[in-house]
């Protein structure tokens, strides 16, 4: 690294004053200098140049626990906080100006999918859930959405972005043909391996009596490819979750739990109308599979929480439904939920529920008081809690934060692949 | 009087004379010196007779650096280092051409103590930046971003464009 040194000759003086070759300086103390950062800042040094990104390699066996991404819910502030929960590193971090108003609707490998509007359509009273069965249901009145005239509902564009390196890729526009339909929810539904780099992304949106239009695009495409379905009877008003079942099933939900599949290898349609009829619960993507977490109403004594596990596969009978899984299968899994349906789940150790309430300070219930089921908290209480399944208690768990009316959500940050 | 003389011997002998790659001469007491651990090695097995040459470090940072080691080497009180070495670095960070050399200068010479306040005034200027800007204040040449944005438009055909 001396040799550095050695390409500012000592004897130009005048020179000197500018040039400084900070990008090669010694690997050891850029290593040093990680220690003294917060992770995002300390994942954010390997996008600065190549000799940077040469001395931090990502450690690909960390276990990758979602982060929280709190998105300040009336303001258009560009900061954005993120906690790390595995260490409660809080990072704030400024994001590019043209999506500080974008709502993270999906996260896969380190990229958030935004969408335009400050209420994205599929945050409408939770994923899939009946309220009646659901026991920590906030009467959410204040939040609830309601179509704004200022926003235009049936026209977005979806951005990616890459928090770290502040990367902004956007997608193509999506336009309803009726300015009645609302643009769907969306997901990244796969990241190269190779590259760590999104590769496909799945819209679905609900058109009344024209059915579902799910759309599909992938990296090098410049268009949305399209693929109607007319026969989705009895579907609620639009779609609330979209979950990739494998590798080629696109799952559609409503909010009532009916599920239409769009199976992409031979661009067939399958409907499962029966499936809405049994316990309501969020629906978690979790390693190619479709995993349905149903909490079970409070027990009368303590303050014990219980939740039902399903997955989506054949039952006795040899018919598509949820099955209920072993519990060898919740083992080393943590589970991530949240009120607004968006929820993940990765490898970890033991088995925990983590749940999180969408907003933090914003929703009331009267004189300033939220209530969750049984418990009634402040204003402020806290939305994030961690269940340990073998007790049943919820702990809480959110650092403290300084914070006001901000919509919380899972977002999974793992370290990108090397390019 | 004989003792004397030789506290006064011995006072001598653990003096050390450093010379800086510009032939700048700095006479310091050995355990000053001693901070570095690469001088303590050098001393170890040449001695303290002769002159030290500090090649790759200049005057300026060798004096900047060996003000640090002395000051260091006192054992004073927590709370006086911890705000002696924030005016230090307050006045280092100002600016960076000294920056860089006196990080460079403080890695070669091994003196861990100054790496690591160091380490942590540059984690300091590099929070809540964005890679661009990071580039901007260091001057950096952007080198990755031509070559992800070749491989998000061509290699990996990222192409997605309004209709």
């Amino acid at each position: 690294m001396m040799k550095k040194m050695i390409k500012h000759p000592n004897n130009n003086p005048n020179l000197e004053e500018e040039e400084r070759d900070w990008s090669h300086i010694p690997g050891q103390f850029l290593w040093g200098v990680m220690n003294y950062l917060p992770p995002f800042d300390a994942m954010r040094i390997s996008y600065v140049c190549n000799s940077w990104k040469s001395i931090i390699k990502p450690e690909p066996n960390k276990i990758t626990i979602p982060w929280v991404l709190c998105n300040p819910s009336s303001s258009i502030s560009t900061d954005r906080i993120f906690i790390d929960l595995s260490t409660n590193a809080i990072s704030r971090v400024k994001i590019p100006d043209i999506v500080s108003q974008g709502t993270c609707i999906s996260s896969k490998h380190g990229w958030l999918l935004l969408h335009p509007n400050s209420h994205p359509m599929n945050i409408i009273n939770g994923g899939f859930y009946s309220h009646r069965i659901f026991p920590y249901q906030p009467r959410v009145t204040s939040s609830k959405y309601e179509p704004n005239t200022s926003i235009v509902n049936n026209k977005c564009t979806l951005r990616l972005l890459h928090p770290v390196s502040g990367t902004v890729i956007d997608l193509p526009e999506i336009q309803e043909e009726d300015c009645n339909v609302v643009v769907g929810p969306a997901i990244i539904g796969a990241v190269s391996e190779l590259t760590g780099k999104p590769e496909l992304i799945i819209q679905a949106s609900f058109r009344g009596h024209k059915g579902i239009v799910l759309r599909i695009t992938r990296a090098g495409q410049s268009q949305w490819e399209e693929h109607r379905f007319q026969h989705c009877f009895g579907w609620e008003t639009r779609v609330a979750r979209v979950a990739m079942h494998g590798s080629t099933r696109v799952c559609c939900f409503d909010p009532k739990g009916r599920m239409c599949v769009f199976e992409m290898e031979d661009k067939s349609w399958l409907i499962f109308p029966e499936l809405c009829n049994s316990r309501s619960g969020f629906v978690v993507e979790c390693e190619d599979e479709v995993v349905k977490v149903a909490p079970l109403p409070p027990s009368v004594h303590g303050n014990q929480e219980r939740y039902m596990f399903y997955k989506l596969g054949l039952d006795e009978n040899g018919v598509i439904g949820w099955v209920e899984m072993e519990r060898v299968g919740l083992e080393n899994k943590w589970w991530f939920l949240d009120i607004n349906g968006e929820s993940y789940c990765v490898k970890g150790v033991g088995r925990k529920v983590f749940q999180l309430f969408g907003h933090y300070g914003m929703v009331r219930n009267g004189g300033g008081r939220v209530r969750f089921g049984t418990r009634i908290v402040s204003e402020v209480g806290i939305p994030l809690s961690v269940l340990d399944l073998d007790d049943g208690v919820p702990q809480e768990l959110m650092p403290e934060l300084a914070l006001k009316d901000c919509k919380l959500g899972w977002i999974l940050m793992d370290f990108p692949v090397s390019v | 009087m004989a003792t004397i003389i030789t506290k006064e011997q011995q006072e001598k002998e653990k003096m050390v004379t450093l010379v800086s790659s510009d032939s700048e001469k700095f006479v310091v007491e050995q355990k000053v010196a001693e901070k570095s651990h690469v001088i303590k090695m050098v001393m170890n097995c040449c001695g303290i007779e002769s002159p030290i040459p500090v090649r790759r470090v200049k005057g300026d940072i060798l004096k900047s650096i060996l003000e640090y080691c002395e000051k260091h080497s006192k054992g004073e009180a927590q709370e006086v280092m911890e705000k002696w070495d924030k005016e230090y670095m307050d006045k280092a960070e100002k600016d960076l051409v000294f920056f860089h050399d006196l990080m460079l200068a403080s890695h070669f010479l091994h003196i861990q103590e100054l790496v690591d306040l160091i380490a942590v005034t540059f984690a300091g200027m590099l929070k809540m930046k964005s890679p661009e800007e990071i580039r901007q204040k260091f001057n950096i040449n952007n080198d990755l971003t031509k070559e992800q944005e070749e491989h998000i438009m061509t290699t990996f055909g990222w192409a997605f464009q309004p209709i």
